[in-house]
């Protein structure tokens, strides 16, 4: 079958009654959540984890993944209205979203937004389409030493590459992976780190995890910092979206530049669509004829790194679903989701599960225009919601969390563990700990240690086994090479004395 | 008396009992050998390794200055205790209780404190949860306990 076959069954499957109303469920919360500052895509998907016990795993997923986009289109409202990023990769929209707005171009603003995400959202599906299968192939012969280098090769790139400092996101992946040990080991049915404890015999449970690090440690930080903040007083009606033909002229080498980098970086483990849109950013800045106007309301300042976030955000899934190595903390969420459905994540995806693999990808494409119904006819609806002060807000997201993760064992012992995972993550925050690499570590550190035993295990005991292999060689070269260039530029900026450059969270 | 980064100072700091406390456990485990890893190996390395980041942030802080952080206590006590009172309550008392305390200790971050406002919310709040997950979704879970 073609790719086109595979397709139209795929869209068979996305568009039952049930996958449907899911898709939108998801994408319409994504919106809702992304356009909200002080609560993310995370701890939006989080919430929704335990529902999805309920749904069969296609719908399940393509809820999720709905969330995930939607979201980051979403973020880019908060943007340009208040100046305060709804996503953390929408943070680079303020720069001259706001600005636009304050000129009263607002709803030029949004629709640039719209219409980038829209473009580099479809460009980065039709990416995902032609080299995920492709990709799959390739690592269908991979035996446990090629996953493990491969695993530790995803696990470097996400530590160094998208955090500020290097060595910090290196030690959040090794405390991921800890917290990960936790429970009966497989093998033995050794009690590991459970301190007695026997609600953490079967380890830590990731709801509690995610909802703890990413859902209250925010609200802590969010309650302070956005209680008093002005509220959006604009009105956005269609007409103000109207573009001038010189608007869609300047916009659209930025839109198509922005894609390619975002799509490019987004298939990349630990390149995500946050740091996709800073790069695009920065690169328009460099490519314009007069970078000075950057910063003041140029469209070309929204256009790129809104398409860059989303193509990156489509693209993301090749390496999640096709080799099972998450490039992000959300990512690394999709892939845990996939295993409580018993699915393996892995080449054997597209092949094993053709209905759910191209069902998720048909679902990206109405979810895209999902988007853009609820964002150009509905932009009126996101502008109210950011009327809704932050006071009101949080206590609802708290009621949420708490109910959320009690009702995954109807035990409270779920409550102390997000309190427990708030409190780590709030400290994390305040000391400059990114908590998606946590997160990354601790999905992928059981697969990590159960590759690495059976490696051991095949090799009797030879570590050489894993140089003689070709790709786990190569692969072991490249994750060395990530680590010292890394670590290298991050020693050269200190000696510089300056702080290395990190995405601000939101 | 040198400046230190006092923010990577206590970064560092917590690394090194985040890995050492665990490690005083995993080296009681079977390391096993070579070919056969015991379920000990790995989290010892890990735990080694967490020590290891942890001594790097921390000699890094020794060489330049820096602030420590700036903590935001009252919502920090508030939104803990909110959540500690929830655990305790909400197989004692139910759910709507739970869920009445929770936003009632949650919200003393606000300021000012406005204590017609949190009730409302907080009804609101229960009733939404109990239509959404007990009608909704079906859930069983027991909404009004008396304990005594």
């Amino acid at each position: 079958m073609g790719v086109l076959d595979n397709l139209a069954a795929g869209f068979d499957v996305a568009l039952t009654p049930v996958n449907l109303f899911y898709c939108f469920v998801g994408v319409f919360f994504g919106t809702f959540v992304g356009t909200l500052p002080g609560i993310g895509a995370m701890a939006a998907i989080s919430i929704l984890l335990p529902i999805t016990f309920y749904l069969e795993p296609t719908a399940a997923i393509i809820m999720l993944a709905g969330i995930y986009y939607g979201g980051v289109a979403g973020g880019s409202t908060a943007s340009i209205l208040l100046n305060l990023p709804g996503s953390p990769s929408t943070a680079v929209t303020c720069l001259d979203g706001y600005p636009m707005a304050q000129k009263g171009k607002a709803g030029l603003a949004l629709l640039t937004a719209t219409l980038a995400s829209f473009i580099g959202g479809t460009a980065g599906i039709v990416i995902l389409t032609a080299f995920a299968p492709a990709l799959a192939e390739l690592a269908v012969d991979f035996g446990p030493a090629e996953y493990f280098m491969l695993t530790v090769f995803g696990l470097i790139a996400t530590a160094t590459i998208a955090s500020g400092s290097a060595v910090k996101g290196l030690a959040m992946v090794v405390l991921g992976m800890l917290f990960g040990t936790v429970g009966t080991d497989v093998y033995t049915a050794q009690f590991r780190l459970t301190y007695g404890l026997w609600d953490l015999a079967e380890g830590i449970d990731l709801i509690a995890l995610s909802l703890g690090l990413f859902g209250v440690s925010e609200v802590i930080a969010s309650i302070d910092r956005i209680g008093a903040r002005p509220q959006a007083t604009q009105r956005v009606s269609m007409r103000s979206m109207l573009p001038t033909r010189d608007d869609l002229r300047r916009a659209a080498a930025p839109v198509l530049r922005g894609t390619g980098i975002g799509s490019a970086l987004g298939a990349l483990p630990g390149t995500g669509a946050t740091l996709a849109s800073f790069i695009a950013y920065a690169f328009e800045k460099r490519l314009a004829r007069d970078p000075s106007k950057f910063g003041k309301g140029a469209i070309e300042g929204v256009a790129a790194p809104e398409s860059a976030n989303n193509s990156a955000v489509q693209t993301a899934f090749i390496p999640t679903l096709t080799l099972g190595i998450p490039g992000d903390g959300v990512m690394a969420l999709m892939l845990a989701a996939l295993m409580i459905h018993g699915i393996v994540p892995g080449p054997a995806v597209v092949s094993k599960h053709p209905d759910l693999f191209w069902g998720l990808v048909a679902s990206f494409w109405i979810g895209n225009v999902m988007l853009l119904v609820l964002h150009i006819p509905l932009i009126g609806i996101w502008v109210r919601l950011l009327q809704v002060p932050y006071h009101l807000l949080y206590p609802a997201i708290l009621v949420l969390i708490c109910i959320g993760v009690y009702s995954v064992n109807m035990s409270p012992f779920g409550v102390y563990l997000v309190l427990f995972f708030g409190l780590v993550g709030y400290a994390m925050r305040l000391l400059g700990f990114e908590p998606a690499p946590l997160i990354v570590g601790f999905v992928l550190g059981p697969m990590l240690e159960n590759h690495l035993r059976r490696a051991m295990l095949l090799a009797r005991g030879d570590v050489t086994f894993f140089v003689e292999r070709p790709i786990s060689a190569g692969l072991l070269v490249v994750s060395v090479a990530v680590l010292v260039w890394m670590l290298g530029s991050e020693l050269r900026s200190r000696a510089a004395g300056r702080r290395p450059v990190s995405a601000p969270d939101g | 008396m040198a400046a230190f980064d006092r923010r990577d100072l206590i970064g560092g700091l917590m690394l090194v009992v985040a890995g050492a406390v665990p490690l005083a456990d995993t080296v009681t485990y079977p390391m096993g050998t070579l070919k056969r890893l015991g379920p000990g190996f790995f989290p010892t390395v890990l735990c080694v390794m967490l020590i290891v980041f942890g001594i790097v942030i921390l000699v890094g802080a020794m060489t330049r200055d820096g602030p420590g952080p700036a903590v935001d206590w009252r919502p920090l006590g508030s939104v803990s205790a909110g959540l500690l009172v929830f655990a305790l309550t909400v197989d004692s008392l139910g759910l709507a209780p739970a869920v009445v305390l929770l936003v009632a200790i949650a919200t003393l971050a606000d300021r000012p404190y406005r204590p017609r406002r949190t009730l409302i919310l907080a009804a609101i709040l229960t009733v939404a949860c109990v239509l959404v997950f007990q009608v909704g979704l079906g859930m069983k879970m027991p909404i009004l306990r008396w304990p005594f």
